[in-house]
């Protein structure tokens, strides 16, 4: 069992949520393997498939612009019960709709993996660096969120959040052997239902930060050193330790002679 | 300096921006107390935004020691500053702030808003004005940042730079308008957001403007009376659309052939004209990132309530300034933001400058060079002092950089 589970079904909790708050939700499922997803999409994906920059006036949308609204993080779980392969859940309007627009975004990549557990949740931050990996969409990965721009010439070859979706899971296939499903949810309804995602991602990034400390540990390093003594977990050991020396201290002074 | 034609949007952009950077400097202080106008001094940059929605001139004293460096006398009072005591680690640039105090050189303000941060010789440099007999009935404000980055924490923050608001109102006797500060805010978002743009379009390959564009933006976005000015959002916007061109026309910065980026992981030193332009001219390697060459992200201000603006001061300071988000926050923050900036700036190596001052980082420092270095990123630590170069010459730091370019294979 992995520490994500809850928050895998939270996230099907809030995706029935938006249902109720009648946005509109579209669902697509595609077949999860990286080579089928690849050579359906209308543009390249791979790296250096985006080499250049998107700029303002080639932008067709803009998505979790600072400004905006954005939210982005992961979840894994050992437990591919949970995960719906394949799934991409649209909550908001599609990509092909919102020319010239800058839309609040959210991004949940949920993936399911026998050997994904809770150690390999930071690799799994880490190693796949997207930002140049999907040709007319151009990320900028800021730290909990993702900002991006997808570009007039691919909107022009039909570049909607389902192929964005199947782009994404194709990069992180490729990219990580353990993952074996995948699920995605975005969300685009607005600032709002973005800010709601962010109360899950809060509780997320609380856990992937404990994962992180521990797993640092292990190299010998505390990246996270309390500084205040009295919410420190190990006072008492360091409190026992100045009596002794206080004690110790005390010995010498008694014994020094003048 | 990029030039287009003979009279090129770039010439202007800096012409503007020279005269607008002259309101951080100590002779504009000097006039203002000379004229006998109210303001305030801080040795934090926590809540520009305040001072400018109350329209209050502040000038930050670490600032005027900064800039002193610069200046032809820095060496010998650098030397002097030393003579007072203040340890030989501690930050020059600060020390020098601590100096011009001391020898009488800094006006007495109406106010004082102190604090600690981003490090410990800006505390010692809050003790020193505390008990700077001269400045005994200026009313002060202390400032305790926390070091924790939690929501609670944010929240904290942002009720004490209320308070502080409160205090400058009270003193200067000018009312804080929520209207007025709401809307700097919004403006002020607007520039970070252009801020953020530069960036982008920096990460062009080759790169179109050099370095000492981010550190003009910052110095007249974030410092200073002109925040949340449409002047200077203005300044960005054309400076932003001015470098668009160059990227849609394929320009690298002029007369450079660009052959290894490289982001320089500190505050940009006073040598950074002379090191940083040598090694562009020399070996083609340009300066990509520094904590003035940032880009952000900057939180954005929530303008939606009072409570939600102060918190998202809060987080702008603490989250988003380079040097007080990392001199305050850990390891993984640290090296989060190298392999960041590192890809998406499409960079060769990273430079770490290791400030002598910089001494809370120090504990970090050979974490972080094994940790990039198992990515399998190129990095070397040079540990010189960023504003004296005595301590280590721009062409001793040359030297390190294009031996170390030259091992790693980026140099042939």
């Amino acid at each position: 069992m992995s520490v994500f589970d809850t928050y895998v079904n939270k996230i099907s909790e809030y995706v029935e949520g938006m249902k109720a708050k009648e946005r509109r939700v579209t669902v697509f499922n595609v077949s999860f393997s990286s080579a089928q997803i690849k050579d359906n999409l209308p543009f390249k994906v791979g790296p250096d498939a985006n080499p250049g920059i998107i700029l303002r006036q080639d932008t067709y949308v803009e998505l979790g612009n600072p400004e905006a609204g954005s939210c982005a993080f992961i979840l894994s779980t050992d437990n591919p019960s949970l995960i719906r392969n394949g799934r991409i859940t649209l909550i908001g309007p599609d990509i092909p709709e919102s020319s010239g627009k800058s839309l609040p975004f959210g991004q949940v990549l949920i993936f399911g993996g026998a050997g994904l557990d809770d150690k390999e949740h930071e690799s799994l931050q880490q190693s796949c660096f997207v930002g140049d990996s999907i040709e007319g969409y151009m990320i900028r990965s800021l730290p909990q969120n993702v900002w991006s721009r997808v570009s007039k010439n691919v909107a022009e070859k039909g570049f909607d959040f389902e192929c964005l979706g199947k782009a994404l899971m194709s990069v992180y296939k490729s990219c990580n052997s353990k993952i074996e499903s995948m699920e995605i949810v975005f969300v685009a309804s607005g600032k709002e239902d973005v800010k709601l995602l962010d109360e899950i991602s809060a509780q997320v990034q609380k856990i992937s930060r404990e994962i992180v400390k521990e797993n640092w540990k292990i190299k010998g390093y505390d990246i996270d050193c309390e500084f205040d003594c009295s919410s420190c977990a190990d006072k008492p050991v360091c409190d026992d330790i100045r009596e002794v020396l206080k004690e110790k201290r005390k010995k010498t002074i008694t014994n020094t002679k003048y | 300096m990029n030039s287009d034609n003979k009279d090129n949007i770039f010439d202007r952009l800096k012409t503007e921006s020279d005269e607008y950077t002259k309101a951080l400097f100590l002779e504009t202080c000097i006039e203002k107390a000379k004229n006998g106008e109210k303001f305030g001094l801080t040795n934090e940059d926590t809540m520009t935004e305040v001072h400018c929605a109350l329209g209050l001139p502040y000038w930050s004293i670490p600032v005027f020691g900064g800039i002193m460096t610069a200046m032809p006398q820095a060496f010998d009072l650098i030397d002097k500053s030393k003579e007072m005591g203040i340890g030989s680690m501690g930050c020059t640039g600060v020390k020098m702030g601590m100096y011009m105090l001391e020898a009488g050189m800094i006006p007495k303000p109406t106010m004082l808003v102190i604090g600690n941060t981003p490090c410990d010789i800006v505390s010692s440099m809050s003790e020193l004005i505390n008990n700077y007999k001269p400045w005994a009935d200026v009313p002060k404000f202390f400032m305790s940042a926390p070091h924790d980055k939690s929501e609670e924490s944010m929240v904290y923050f942002g009720k004490q730079i209320r308070e502080a608001a409160a205090f400058l109102e009270e003193i200067s006797g000018i009312k804080l308008d929520m209207d007025k500060l709401r809307q700097i805010s919004e403006e002020a978002n607007k520039q970070c957001q252009l801020m953020l743009e530069l960036q982008v379009l920096k990460s062009a390959v080759p790169t179109p403007i050099d370095w000492t564009w981010g550190r003009t933006a910052t110095r007249i976005s974030r410092w200073g009376p002109r925040i949340g000015d449409p002047i200077i959002t203005d300044w960005l916007e054309r400076l932003v659309s001015a470098t668009e061109k160059r990227v849609k026309e394929k320009k690298g910065i002029d007369g450079i052939t660009e052959k290894i980026r490289f982001m320089w992981y500190d505050m940009i030193p006073t040598m950074g004209d002379k090191l940083f332009t040598r090694l562009a001219k020399e070996l083609g390697a340009v300066e990509m990132s520094d904590y003035y060459n940032w880009g952000g992200p900057w939180t954005p201000i929530d303008t939606s309530s009072e409570e939600a603006m102060f918190t998202s001061f809060a987080k702008r300071y603490l989250n988003d300034v380079p040097m007080a988000k990392h001199a305050m926050g850990t390891l993984q923050t640290f090296t989060d933001d190298i392999f960041r900036i590192y890809k998406e700036l499409k960079c060769d190596a990273v430079v770490m400058g290791l400030n002598i001052g910089h001494k809370e980082q120090n504990a970090m420092h050979g974490a972080v060079q094994d940790i990039v270095r198992e990515r399998g990123i190129p990095i070397i630590q040079i540990g010189c002092d960023l504003w004296d170069e005595r301590y280590m010459s721009a062409d001793q730091v040359f030297d390190k950089i294009k031996t170390f370019f030259e091992v790693s294979g980026l140099l042939t």
